[in-house]
């Protein structure tokens, strides 16, 4: 009778932990979806092209534009009739919506039109979202860099300013293998300096830390690249502050440090839009731009951010001041006289505030 | 033979007085007596082969196969009955008796209590130094197929590390921490009488009849200059005769299916979660904009989200699997010839894809006594190993692809790239095109031929030799992550074969004077020769699937490469053994080694040992305390050296290379990176032990503590030099580390009546190991990692602190970061976090182990339970560190605590929120408590098993690794650190049914 007993506990003793270690499906197969933010676009939207004035001169806005967002419009209402049908099974696919909805609005706002003359103080503002605007630099073997070299630029963006994957700022990668150039750039909340190493293929340094959230405010960036140091080869500077200090640890299948690889290829220069991968692009301001074939100190750094160059400096390679209206957009010289860079796709010249 | 004549003489004064006093017709019926009977076991079962002898007469018998005698014994006299393995029972006959029984019990003092020490045995109570047994008794309740991991926690001071649960995956053994820096720390097996350092994988745990471990160097001195790191001393059943005749069967079938499968996001039918996990990633990481790229879900994933159609990929690759094992073993003898067979089958599947380990063993002894003086035997052990290791990728893809992906297309075959946006391909078509096989057999072979002119004297040699050999092949198909679908098979093929000749020629003197004197004293003069060779190639770019063989049709052949190479060693060594009294037991040791592997003028070395025991519960002051059944005190001291260094290591090499000239390329030798050098030493290993062994309450509670402090010596490191000669480093004997600790062995009998028994063993060891210099001169080796005072291995990172709150934000954007990423330490509160904040975070070896078994028997059923913990010990896990640091848009992660603004965790960073120093994240404790395995069985009684003509049936269920307690996210704690491409494994719990049998 004991045996049986013991028998039988057990065996309810197994049950009972079998039973518990089964884990209930708790997960739910279906959520509810809101569509409002398409309903309260939809007005807004047609309120505006109600409104707007069109025409070509200062103070309204360009056809081309008010068809633009009128096409918005007629994407919106699909959305709406879809979410009416059921068709959309997750708050994200109408927001994707709502999105491109905000996003033509803010397109269309952009596009009022206020002529400034050339050589009036202005900000430049590219849009580079999607790739539809950017600034060329030419090529230039120079724009690579070597053993040192120092990127030094202003830049503000506002919120939203980069999406889907890296915003490329200034840069001339490569990402052909091996990795050949440098950016600098954003990803998720960083900015960061990447550049190519090699000889190895896939192999890259790459460091950053949380980028400024002061939407609105001019930043001065400032990457560094110095193979003469043992360590903190790479370094940015944010404001004239120590960013970030990193030590070049890459190395290959074989444990051999890798060496920094100038861009070889194709030696373009961009900002707003890497000039290999054009999906890595951004929308914002851009005000001054020097490279250095030298790596400047941090002291060097903050006197340059309250200076200004004449082009003849020792070890400057470049220097554009985009702070008034050019005069052609596609052959803007830069101080050194050596180079030209030229606008492409959307712009625009704000008028500067003090 | 005087007393024998005495005797007759007696005995005719005998007849002679009967006869005058009796009358010889009466005499003669009462002077013999018949007295035939039965001699069996405990359980009674006949004996054959028992002596019965009359005492102090040369007359005597020998029982039959069913264990009868007939013998005529005098009347008065007594009758002796003896067999070995069990204690002699004596019997004064003063009648006739036709129908005895006499039942002989176990001789368990005789059978467990004797130790082996390597060139022979010692009694427990006479032992010195420290030296734990796991005997087949043990062996047989552990449904193991690596005998090795029946060591962890049952052995004190023995850390048995797993590569992975993969079936037939390797094991590593690390005795009482790690001395070494360059080679290996793993101990010396010795399998019956031959020194190697194969392992004991090969081994069927059913045929092993001891195991003992040599953990304090006075003990492994005998081995000389390879016991520095421990010896294991593996006695397999066929090395032991005994008389009788037995049949025994042991097998199990058992059921495995995966446990603690890793948590991802989405798993278990949630897959709503993984998309809400994938628009949280991809809105930080991309902007909210980026869900409208189309890559961000597919039309199909959209199509199977709709449907609620989820795919929960390590449940659905993964499968259960069966493990069983059948062993037949036959033993059996005579007074002239002991022999003993066996055979031995295993089969291990695992559960993912084809993984498998199959063995097949057989072994044969064979001992033959010409005379009370001469004997020989042979003994011989075989065993087929094919190991399919699986296929690489094929798991790590599971963890990487989302439930929102299925394997199928629309016709329900296999898609190749099931994620378009991914890189990851499908694992079940990775595991149809992916092998890796090995095919390898170990042979050992030893015969022996012993005499002894004297009693107590015997010379003995033995020629041994051991053979392994094995084959590895691996094929990657076109249809794989490797070859993306897009180029050629490639075939690598790899083959070894080692021979090991060992010639021992041993001289033992054994002699106790009048219970007072007891000594044993062995000479050994050794020879080995160990030969090394092999040969490897890859083909890439092979026309048709020919898995790993045709590789000559490959487009390019490369990587051949073929080796041979030979070390030898002689060997001189001498041990005494000295009891006095019973009380005071000395042990000195000395061996004398030379190798082929260093420079003449280093190639020999003495490394001697001693040990003093003291036998306190003999002494007059204690021999009456009732509640002390022993104690005894030992202290002992040796040396011992690791011959586990590279043959050609005193050697000026020239290395191959391949320079372009004239266009084409030319094979040709130049200067190596490093530079001979003919002083080499052997790494040298001092240790003293302390130990005590007690037993308190008619031995209820027994134990033994054992405390070390072991020094390592003469450490081989590369020194860098000015590369003016060419050379970049030369090896020099500069090093210098320590391993402190204490190891607690204790049973207890908790209860005990007549039905009921509870008996607990438990097993403690704390090791601390440390740098004490490494290049003469007590300066860290930052590059390395290799720091004074510190363990040999270290994890040197920045330390986690937890992650960046919002009310921390202004202190976080002083370092560049934002609340949801990883706060790390900044040690010198510089507000940058460089390489001046990286400490030591911890060694990745426990603080402690602790292993605990309970068995319960009542009546016939006997319940066990083992557990096993470490504790403590920082390890390095790329797994962890993967699927919780990366941020891939496509692939999946583990489902921990990530933060939110609203969920404040202070675990895991948020979600897409790029955080830098994301590798403290694999930085990981590795603690944990297991409670390994649950036996239940039942013997049958012998009632029973008369009746079915047994001698013993035992039928038990079991079930490993059913409870688990750790922190560690993936499968199993005892694993972290596996290779996540090559070895990544799930954690089997098994269901097993098994009988022992013995006919």
């Amino acid at each position: 009778m004991r045996t049986r007993f013991l028998m039988k506990l057990c065996l309810f003793g197994l049950l009972v932990w079998c039973i518990s270690s089964c884990k209930s499906d708790n997960g739910d197969s279906v959520r509810p979806v809101a569509l409002e933010c398409m309903y309260t676009h939809l007005t807004d939207m047609t309120n505006m092209l109600d409104t707007a004035k069109i025409g070509t001169s200062d103070g309204t806005f360009p056809l081309a534009n008010a068809q633009n967002l009128q096409k918005a419009v007629e994407e919106l209402q699909i959305g709406i009739s879809k979410g009416m049908a059921g068709y959309f099974v997750l708050q994200y696919e109408i927001d994707n919506y709502c999105i491109a909805a905000e996003k033509a609005i803010a397109e269309f706002q952009d596009s009022y039109q206020q002529t400034l003359q050339p050589g009036t103080p202005a900000e430049l503002k590219i849009f580079g979202i999607d790739g539809k605007g950017r600034i060329e630099f030419g090529s230039d073997p120079a724009y690579g860099g070597g053993n040192t070299f120092t990127v030094e630029s202003w830049v503000k963006y506002e919120s939203g300013f980069f999406e889907s994957g890296i915003g490329s700022f200034l840069s001339t990668f490569d990402g052909n293998q091996p990795n050949e150039g440098w950016m600098i750039n954003f990803l998720g909340s960083n900015l960061r300096t990447t550049i190519g190493m090699g000889p190895q293929e896939g192999r890259v340094l790459e460091e950053g830390r949380a980028y400024p959230d002061n939407f609105g405010k001019w930043n001065h960036v400032v990457a560094v690249w110095d193979n003469t140091l043992s360590e903190g080869q790479l370094k940015m500077y944010v404001n004239g502050e120590l960013f970030f200090s990193k030590t070049n640890d890459v190395k290959n299948d074989a444990g051999v440090l890798q060496k920094y690889m100038p861009n070889t290829r194709n030696q373009n220069m961009w900002a707003f839009q890497e000039p290999t991968d054009n999906s890595r692009c951004m929308t914002g301001f851009i005000k001054k731009f020097r490279m250095w074939s030298t790596a400047k100190s941090a002291d060097e750094i903050k006197s340059l951010m309250n200076s200004d160059v004449t082009g003849t400096e020792s070890g400057l390679v470049c220097a554009w001041d985009f702070t008034t209206v050019a005069e052609d957009i596609t052959n803007i010289p830069d101080k050194t006289g050596k180079h030209v860079a030229k606008i492409v796709g959307n712009y625009k010249w704000f008028k500067a505030e003090n | 033979m005087e007393s024998m004549k005495n005797n007759i003489i007696k005995i005719r004064s005998f007849f002679f007085l009967l006869l005058v006093l009796c009358g010889w017709g009466s005499v003669q019926a009462q002077q013999m007596l018949t007295v035939k009977g039965v001699v069996v076991d405990a359980l009674k079962e006949p004996l054959p082969g028992a002596s019965v002898q009359v005492v102090g007469m040369s007359t005597g018998t020998v029982t039959d196969l069913d264990g009868n005698f007939t013998i005529q014994v005098p009347k008065g006299k007594t009758i002796a009955v003896s067999f070995i393995g069990y204690v002699t029972q004596e019997l004064t006959v003063n009648q006739n008796q036709t129908n005895l029984t006499i039942q002989l019990k176990d001789d368990s003092k005789q059978l467990n209590e004797v130790v082996v020490i390597g060139y022979g045995t010692v009694e427990k109570k006479d032992l010195t130094g420290s030296i734990q047994s796991v005997t087949s008794k043990e062996l047989s309740k552990l449904v193991t197929t690596d005998v090795t991991e029946t060591l962890n926690g049952r052995v004190g001071g023995v850390l048995v590390n797993k590569t992975s649960n993969r079936p037939g995956s390797d094991t590593k053994i690390e005795i009482r921490g790690i001395n070494s820096f360059n080679f290996s720390n793993e101990p010396l097996y010795v399998i019956d009488g031959v020194p190697s350092q194969t392992g004991m994988r090969h081994l069927n745990s059913a045929d092993i009849e001891s195991i003992d471990i040599l953990k304090d160097a006075s003990s492994s001195a005998i081995y000389g200059s390879r016991g520095a790191n421990g010896v294991v001393i593996i006695t397999t059943k066929g090395a032991n005769k005994r008389q009788g005749f037995n049949i025994d069967y042991s097998g199990y079938v058992g059921f495995k299916t995966p446990t603690r499968i890793p948590e991802m996001i989405g798993n278990m039918g949630n897959g709503l979660e993984y998309v809400d996990y994938r628009t949280a990633l991809w809105k930080k990481k991309y902007g909210d904009a980026s869900l409208s790229r189309p890559d961000f879900l597919t039309d199909d994933e959209k199509r199977r989200i709709k449907h609620g159609e989820y795919y929960d990929w390590l449940r659905e690759l993964s499968q259960n699997a069966l493990t069983t094992s059948h062993s037949v073993s036959a033993t059996g003898g005579t007074d002239k010839l002991s022999f003993s067979f066996g055979l031995g089958y295993l089969k291990d599947d695992g559960m993912i894809g084809d993984e498998s380990f199959e063995r097949i063993t057989a072994n044969i002894g064979l001992e033959y006594r010409f005379s009370d003086k001469f004997k020989t035997g042979v003994n011989s052990y075989v065993s087929l190993n094919n190991t399919n290791e699986g296929a690489n990728d094929a798991l790590v893809n599971a963890y990487f692809l989302p439930p929102t992906v299925s394997p199928y297309d629309k016709d329900g075959s296999y898609l190749f790239n099931c994620q378009p946006t991914s890189s990851k391909i499908n694992p079940f078509v990775q595991i149809e095109n992916n092998k890796r096989e090995k095919e390898a057999n170990y042979t050992n072979f030893s015969g022996y031929l012993e005499y002894q002119p004297l009693k107590g004297l015997s010379f003995k040699s033995q020629i041994a030799v051991q053979y392994d050999s094995d084959v590895y092949g691996e094929w990657v198909g076109t249809m794989t992550q490797a070859k993306g679908g897009l180029n050629a098979p490639e075939a690598y093929r790899k083959e070894g074969r080692n021979m090991n000749w060992v010639w021992d020629n041993i001289i033992t003197y054994d002699k106790t004077w009048k219970d007072i004197h007891r000594l044993n004293v062995i000479g050994l003069y050794s020879a080995q020769k160990e030969t090394h060779k092999g040969s490897e190639m890859r083909g890439d770019g092979l026309p048709y699937n020919s898995d790993w063989h045709a590789i000559e049709t490959a487009e390019e052949i490369r990587d051949v490469k073929s080796y041979y190479w030979e070390s030898s060693m002689l060997s001189f060594m001498g041990r005494a053994n000295y009891t006095l009294l019973d009380r005071y037991l000395f042990t000195i040791t000395g061996r004398y080694d030379g190798t082929s592997r260093l420079a003449t003028g280093n190639q020999w070395g003495f490394m001697p040992s001693a040990a003093i025991g003291w036998q306190m519960k003999n002494e007059n002051f204690l021999k009456d305390v009732d509640w002390l059944n022993s104690l005894k005190l030992r202290v002992s001291w040796g040396r011992s050296g690791n011959n586990s260094i590279d043959h050609d290591i005193t050697w000026t090499k020239l290395d191959l290379a391949h320079y372009i000239y004239g266009g084409k390329g030319e094979n040709a030798f130049g200067l190596g990176d490093r530079k001979g050098n003919k002083n080499l030493r052997w790494e040298m290993t001092s240790e003293w032990n302390y130990g005590i062994d007690f037993g308190f309450l008619n031995n209820r509670i027994n134990g033994t503590i054992d405390v070390y402090n072991r020094t390592t010596k003469d450490l081989i490191f590369a020194r860098s030099v000015g590369n003016l000669n060419g050379y970049g480093s030369i090896l020099e004997n500069v090093g210098t580390s320590s391993n402190k600790g204490i190891e607690i062995g204790l049973n207890t009998v908790n209860i005990s009546t007549k039905d009921f028994t509870w008996k607990t063993n438990l097993t403690f060891s704390l090791n601390r190991n440390k740098i004490v210099d490494l290049y003469g001169d007590k300066k860290d080796d930052l590059a390395n990692r290799w720091f004074i005072g510190q363990p040999m291995k270290v994890i040197y990172d920045l330390e986690k602190v937890g992650i960046w709150q919002m009310e921390d934000k202004e202190l976080a954007a002083k370092y560049g970061q934002v609340p949801g990423h990883i706060r790390v330490a900044d040690l010198d509160d510089n507000y940058v976090i460089d390489e001046r904040d990286y400490k030591v975070l911890g060694t990745p070896s426990p603080d402690w182990t602790a292993g605990m078994t309970n068995t319960f028997a009542y009546k016939n059923w006997d319940l066990s339970f083992y557990m096993y913990a470490r504790i403590g010990g920082i390890y390095n896990d790329d797994f962890t560190y993967m699927f919780t640091a990366w941020d891939n848009e496509h692939w999946n992660k583990l489902n921990v605590n990530y933060w939110t603004p609203e969920n404040r965790s202070n675990e895991y960073q948020q979600i897409g929120a790029q955080s830098y120093h994301t590798q403290v994240l694999g930085k990981i404790s590795g603690s944990f408590l297991k409670i390994q395995n649950i036996t239940l069985g039942y013997t049958l009684p012998e009632i029973w098993m008369k009746k079915m003509k047994m001698k013993n049936a035992r039928a038990y269920i079991n079930v490993q690794n059913p409870f688990t307690f750790t922190d560690y996210l993936g499968p199993d704690p005892e694993t972290i650190g596996e290779d996540v491409y090559k070895s990544l494994s799930l954690y089997p719990m098994t269901f097993t049914f098994g009988v022992n049998l013995t006919f």
